[in-house]
């Protein structure tokens, strides 16, 4: 994909320090440098507590950096800034909607949803393969399905770029590998500038066009792969020598 | 519908046997009327002043209503007030919290100083019982908006007033009506202690006088039509819950 002009994320020396309520500082994040060019599958990988999901929170300028700068399209980021769809390890649907209202709910916060917007909607679901659930309460629905739900609803407003916290993490195996099909196909369909927090070596590694790994506490990035095998890549590509050096390259470097 | 008339059954066969077993127990006994009478007794009584029972049971149900619905108006607008804001939350829970360990009764006095006798000690009795659980509720709902799902709005760019309209309220809509199930009992426990306190009528009142008079056959009566009374109140709750936000009982 594309990958000219400035990147669409940039983070500079971007450091991140915490005062907990008893008055004592933990740094979650020191000195980060990367960059997300715009259309790129970028995955951020690491052991738990290394400050995955504050970078997160960063990029979407829910909170600001203690040290460094972070850009959105060249700008510091100061609240969040438009073009932003989120995705979490719960799918955190309302239970009180339906599914197509769920989709709907990130319309709602800027207009009345039009028949335009539920059409969007439908497709949208459509596209992964709920086309029948639209009026199914949530709470029917199996947790992949939700978590599809929860993809369309992150991508309703067409946003420029996808922030996925751990999307897949409370799934089964198979289920998780049927979305990694859901979420190739979607990229293929909707260009959308992707990235990814895992913990899972397979999905970095199925997924990414770019992957990079983190430190323990406090974070920071010590390792940076590219796989550059083609998208949308299939299933049998898990069982290639290259997928699993790839695997195995990464691990090495989360293990030290 | 089905499984409620099940529970329903067993609940009667059950109080049936137990009507009885009181009813062998007095006969065997030979316990005086005046100490303990037979629930032939009791409906025997019931019947005899069914007119004015009636009236005054429509006195103490209308002022349970009175108190619930003020105490659920007022309770849902300041659990919002509370759960929204950050201030109110700060001023006024903990005094909140000291006011619901008071016993509520003991304001029934100072309620009559200031409303004499009749029925406004009693209906802000029962008020100020079953204004706290709907507080406590209705913030405890609105406190549990996920995280995650808060910074989705944020940024998708929803203020906190839009965070609250659409996720916030349909939230504690459950627990509003679970808690109405508790202040509808706390509005009739208010209404039937101000009643004995402080009224001329409702069934609090019959039971005083029935008990000063040593009519026991009376006052067992009152006591069994409150009995069902409250029954009936949690039961009503129950089922208004279950309509008012059917998705909070899915798993039933």
């Amino acid at each position: 994909m594309s990958t000219d002009g400035t990147p669409l994320v940039e983070a500079r020396h971007l450091g991140l320090r915490y005062v907990s309520e008893d008055k004592e500082t933990f740094e979650a994040l020191r000195d980060v440098n990367y960059s997300v060019a715009a259309g790129e599958f970028l995955t951020f990988i690491g052991p738990s507590g290394c400050g995955k999901t504050t970078l997160l929170k960063l990029m979407s300028g829910l909170i600001g950096p203690s040290s460094g700068r972070i850009l959105f399209r060249g700008k510091d980021i100061s609240g969040p800034p438009p073009g932003i769809g989120m995705a979490f390890q719960d799918p955190l649907l309302l239970p009180w909607r339906n599914v197509v209202d769920n989709v709907l709910l990130p319309i709602e916060i800027v207009r009345r949803p039009t028949s335009k917007d539920r059409d969007k909607a439908r497709n949208l679901l459509a596209s992964v393969g709920l086309k029948g659930f639209e009026r199914s309460a949530s709470w029917q629905l199996s947790g992949g399905m939700r978590q599809r739900v929860s993809l369309c609803r992150a991508l309703i407003r067409d946003p420029e770029i996808l922030l996925m916290d751990e999307p897949f993490a409370a799934l089964d195996a198979f289920t998780r590998e049927e979305l990694w099909g859901v979420l190739q196909e979607l990229r293929v369909k909707i260009q959308c500038t992707m990235v990814l927090i895992t913990h899972q070596l397979n999905e970095a590694t199925f997924l990414s066009d770019r992957i990079l790994v983190m430190s323990r506490r406090p974070g920071h990035i010590i390792y940076e792969d590219i796989i550059s095998a083609p998208s949308p890549r299939p299933n049998e590509y898990t069982y290639t020598p290259e997928f699993i050096a790839h695997v195995n390259a990464i691990r090495r470097r989360i293990e030290h | 519908m089905r499984k409620t008339t099940i529970v329903l059954l067993e609940s009667v066969v059950a109080l049936l046997l137990a009507l009885m077993l009181w009813e062998l127990a007095v006969r065997i006994f030979q316990v005086p009327l005046f100490i303990l009478p037979p629930p032939s007794a009791v409906v025997q009584a019931a019947y005899a002043s069914a007119p004015a029972l009636s009236k005054h049971l429509a006195t103490t149900v209308l002022g349970t209503s009175v108190s619930l619905v003020a105490a659920a108006l007022a309770g849902l607008a300041t659990g919002l007030l509370v759960g929204y804001s950050q201030a109110a939350s700060r001023l006024l829970y903990p005094l909140l919290g000291g006011l619901h360990a008071l016993p509520m009764s003991a304001f029934i006095p100072i309620f009559v100083v200031w409303f004499g006798i009749g029925p406004m000690p009693k209906i802000l009795a029962g008020a100020l019982i079953a204004f706290f659980p709907v507080v406590v509720n209705v913030v405890t709902g609105l406190r549990t908006i996920e995280p995650e799902l808060w910074d989705m709005l944020k940024v998708s760019g929803a203020t906190k007033g839009q965070i609250y309209r659409k996720v916030g309220i349909p939230r504690a809509m459950p627990y509003f009506f679970a808690s109405l199930k508790v202040a509808g009992g706390g509005s009739f426990i208010g209404n039937v202690v101000g009643e004995m306190i402080a009224s001329g009528s409702g069934l609090g009142y019959v039971l005083i006088i029935a008990t000063t008079s040593l009519d026991m056959p009376l006052a067992f009566t009152s006591l069994t039509i409150l009995l069902i009374l409250g029954m009936f109140i949690f039961m009503a709750f129950e089922v208004i819950e279950r309509k008012a936000a059917p998705w909070a009982f899915r798993h039933n």
